[in-house]
């Protein structure tokens, strides 16, 4: 299945091989390659190359051309301000500012930037034809705004005719809009109408619904699907957005998508949304993101629902947050993982795992959703179990189900993040990935030459040189001495015991004296109260 | 100027032109505020007018958003850049946040809890200007307008000269409905002394001793346990409902309808083809004035009468019962 027919299924309320994923990726493109906001969504080839470059990066089902709410208003005279990491602002209002509504045009498909939107669809449409293309068009409301102020809430009351007037204007021009789209090869128009969040239910019906009626009504009719954005507290809106002739509504992270889900459910439309933007794609991390995406898609179901961001992406959106999404959206295995994650225990029930490792046996630690019903947990496994037995009992291994919580205990307390990994005396080495017999194998002699190493430096010793002080005591000692200046072992301390009980407590018989009993001592812990679990390792060497 | 550990903020919010220019001039005169090196975030579009000699003097800090309002769009990077700008520059100990008319305080709070920066910023108070002669028209078709005055801390009702002592009363009672526990404070031409704005709790500029927690102008901490102590449902409802009419209507029965509906109806405006006597007619808390028909708006609709009311504190469908025994359909 194609990323196109996959959002065709869920425009059709159909369930697809996999929920579609729609990045909406605007002036964030143009981060991904380097360039500054203004200089992107003034070039086509910049628009055509972030547009790859994203659809690279992140494996779409979809993909909007432009996300910029003012290439309508800019064409129709409204003065802009641009931004290096923001889509410009309208700034001047030529209605607010001695222009009359009369003297405004349709603005052609060469007018300001439009030109340059279309150019960049027709290359897009021509590089990614299996993807479903977005062409984002300014609602009648939001461009109203743009060109009146926010005069208008006032004349709403005072001269709801004029605002009637210039509504009509609007739906004319996003009309022209959705037809200039589609004719370069959009799949779907999507009505970006934000500024109706700011009004109620009464006054959408009554400003914003004929209009937008008719601009759905001639999508459809044009043969391509139609979408409904708005993005803030608009919860209000939904039952009359879903009313309105669109196909879907997408909504931000300010409705509660079970509310939309069933709004849009009841009238037989689709719906996407709602990944947060700025607490998790724009400042949390890939998990943070995963988490979310999973969240939605639990909550939305598979039926009708496209996966998208709340609204445009912010500019710079860390890459990683994206392709973190991407990940769980194609890989159902990833989902699960992140499934389990999702209740990570709190901190207070994380193992102090710092001595972990400690033992003499090398302990190999394989962090697994499970091998039984995971493939790649399964591989991982096998590789390890092969290789063990060629450690001749140096190396043990075990396997961490995760769907075991003290397995997930012992995954959060080694901050694993994904599963498989493979963990070698608690350090995390391989991670999501099957290494091959070479590498395993040098990776675990790698930390059995460490433990030697170490176990060297940090053992220190007693000699006890047990019996009465006689000549073949001193004969001892002078042997012992020359044994350990030759070795240069000059940190084993030596000690004479005569006592007679004292002798019998290590076991050994007046009889049997001159005798040496070696004493060893490891350091195992210092500073902290060391886990049960780490005590019984150690415990284990003692066997 | 000493680095603090936090940043006092104080929101300023207001329709456009409900004169929040000077209570700004205001805060940043008021007694102590110099010391604290206030930084303001500023929306170059909210047409709001800093005094010039008060910012080169003082050599403000400005953070200004590129955005045709703050938070109208959901990308809200430019805000959250402007915070950490200030939280690293480490001199401020006074922020002051212009929100425009359409901005939702509940989103300039959260992003100052939830930003990159938290812990960072405590919020000192969010100041709402209202514009007495505009109000209950905005707020009708401008959720915002009501949600700022329903989240402030203080609201500085100002242009009081424009409007009758009946006007007054009523709007005192709509804003009471909307935010009983506001500090309120009447002016005109924007003259607000900030003394008025912050007696009772010492939580003006520089007046940490006072508490240490989030405190509002008029005193109170803003602290998980008072902001759960604010009244849950919702507030009674100003709402806009526009009628039509292809008859004439009878002006005795108009009239009483116009009566029955009391303080409830706050505005009406607009053709109404009363037989033998169609008008133009405005009502503004029962106050009526009648002018000639304006054939625009009846073009427009296609009816001789074309009227939109704007009413709070009761039911929706009572108003449109009301004014359906006029033949007058909403």
């Amino acid at each position: 299945m194609t990323g196109k027919e996959r959002i065709q299924h869920a425009f059709a309320g159909q369930k697809g091989d996999r929920v579609p994923w729609v990045p909406f990726v605007g002036c964030h493109a143009g981060m991904l390659i380097g360039e500054d906001a203004e200089s992107y969504l003034k070039s086509a080839d910049l628009v055509e190359a972030g547009v790859a470059k994203a659809v690279e990066l992140y494996r779409p089902d979809g993909i909007p051309v432009m996300f910029d709410l003012q290439i309508e208003a800019e064409a129709l005279g409204c003065g802009l301000a641009w931004a290096k990491e923001n889509p410009p602002a309208v700034m001047r209002h030529p209605l607010g500012n001695g222009t009359a509504l009369k003297d405004l045009q349709v603005p052609g498909p060469e007018a300001g930037r439009i030109g340059i939107a279309l150019e960049a669809t027709r290359r897009i449409r021509r590089n990614h034809p299996d993807l479903a293309v977005y062409g984002l068009i300014t609602g009648p409301f939001t461009l109203a705004l743009h060109l009146l102020g926010t005069d208008i809430f006032m004349k709403m009351f005072d001269s709801p005719h004029e605002v009637h007037q210039l509504l009509e204007f609007c739906r004319d021009v996003g009309t022209a809009m959705s037809s200039y789209y589609i004719e370069a090869g959009c799949d779907v128009v999507a009505l970006v109408d934000p500024m109706t969040s700011q009004i109620g239910p009464e006054q959408f019906e009554q400003f914003v619904t004929p209009y937008v009626k008719d601009i759905f009504s001639t999508i459809a009719a044009e043969g391509a699907l139609s979408s409904f954005f708005v993005c803030g507290h608009a919860q209000q809106n939904i039952p009359v957005m879903a009313r309105s002739g669109c196909g879907n509504i997408s909504i931000d992270e300010n409705i509660p998508l079970e509310y939309v889900r069933e709004e849009c459910r009841r009238r037989n439309i689709s719906f996407g949304g709602n990944l947060q933007l700025t607490s998790v794609l724009l400042l949390g991390k890939p998990l943070d993101a995963q988490k979310n995406a999973l969240a939605c898609l639990d909550v939305a179901g598979e039926e009708g629902f496209i996966l998208a961001p709340g609204c445009d992406l912010p500019y710079s959106t860390p890459p990683e947050n994206l392709q973190a999404v991407a990940d769980i959206v194609h890989d159902p295995y990833k989902r699960d993982v992140v499934r389990q994650m999702a209740t990570e225990t709190v901190d207070e029930d994380r193992l102090d795992l710092v001595e972990y490792g400690q033992a003499d046996k090398v302990v190999v630690d394989i962090v697994t959703l499970d091998s039984e019903a995971c493939a790649p947990c399964q591989y991982m496994v096998d590789a390890v179990k092969r290789v063990a037995p060629e450690f001749e009992g140096i190396v043990i291994w075990r396997e961490h189900k995760i769907k075991y919580r003290e397995s997930l205990v012992f995954m959060t307390s080694l901050m694993v993040r994904n599963v498989p990994t493979i963990c070698i005396d608690g350090e995390i080495v391989f991670v999501s990935r099957i290494p091959p017999r070479d590498e395993l194998i040098a990776a675990i002699q790698k930390r059995i030459n460490e433990k030697f190493r170490i176990r060297i430096q940090s053992r220190r010793a007693t000699l006890f040189l047990m019996g009465e002080e006689d000549d073949r005591m001193a004969a001892l000692r002078a042997n012992v001495e020359q044994a350990m200046r030759e070795l240069g072992a000059s940190d084993v301390g030596v000690e004479h015991v005569q006592d007679e009980e004292e002798i019998a407590r290590f076991g050994i018989a007046p009889s049997q004296t001159p005798a040496v009993v070696m004493s060893r001592y490891q350091v195992k812990s210092l500073h902290r109260v060391p886990e049960t679990v780490v005590i019984k390792e150690w415990l284990k060497d003692l066997g | 100027m000493t680095r603090t550990d936090s940043v006092d903020v104080w929101i300023l919010g207001g329709y456009l032109g409900a004169g929040k220019t000077t209570t700004l001039n205001a805060l940043l005169r008021s007694p102590g505020m110099e010391d604290l090196n206030p930084a303001l975030i500023i929306n170059e579009f909210g047409r709001i007018g800093v005094d010039g000699a008060l910012v080169e003097q003082r050599h403000l800090a400005r953070y200004e958003i590129n955005k045709g309002s703050l938070f109208c769009a959901c990308t809200r990077t430019d805000f959250l850049r402007a915070l950490e700008d200030v939280a690293d520059a480490a001199s401020h100990g006074a922020l002051l946040i212009e929100a425009t008319g359409i901005a939702e305080p509940v989103d300039i709070e959260d992003l100052l809890v939830r930003g990159s920066r938290p812990g960072r910023f405590r919020l000192r108070g969010n100041i709402c200007v209202v514009d007495a002669s505009g109000f209950t028209q905005v707020a009708a078709f401008l959720k915002p307008a009501v949600e700022q005055v329903r989240w402030a801390d203080a609201l500085v009702i100002n242009k009081c000269d424009l409007v009758d002592a009946h006007q007054l009363a009523v709007l005192r009672r709509v804003l009471r409905g909307i935010n009983g526990r506001a500090l309120v404070r009447e002016t005109t031409h924007g003259r607000i002394s900030i003394e008025s704005l912050l007696e009772g709790g010492g939580a003006g500029p520089g007046g940490h001793t006072a508490r240490d927690g989030h405190s509002t102008p008029s005193g109170r901490a803003r602290t998980p346990a008072v902001v759960a102590s604010y009244p849950s449902a919702a507030p009674p409802d100003i709402f806009a409902i526009s009628f039509t009419s292809d008859a004439e209507i009878e002006e005795n029965r108009f009239s009483e309808v116009l009566r029955e509906l009391g303080d409830n109806l706050l505005r009406l405006k607009g053709n109404v083809a009363f037989a033998g006597n169609p008008a133009y007619l405005e009502v503004v808390c029962g106050r009526e004035t009648r002018r000639e028909p304006e054939q625009n708006l009846s073009d427009q609709y296609g009816m001789p009468t074309v009227f939109t009311v704007i009413a709070w504190n009761t039911d929706p469908s009572r108003v449109r019962s009301a004014f359906a025994r006029c033949d007058c359909i909403g």
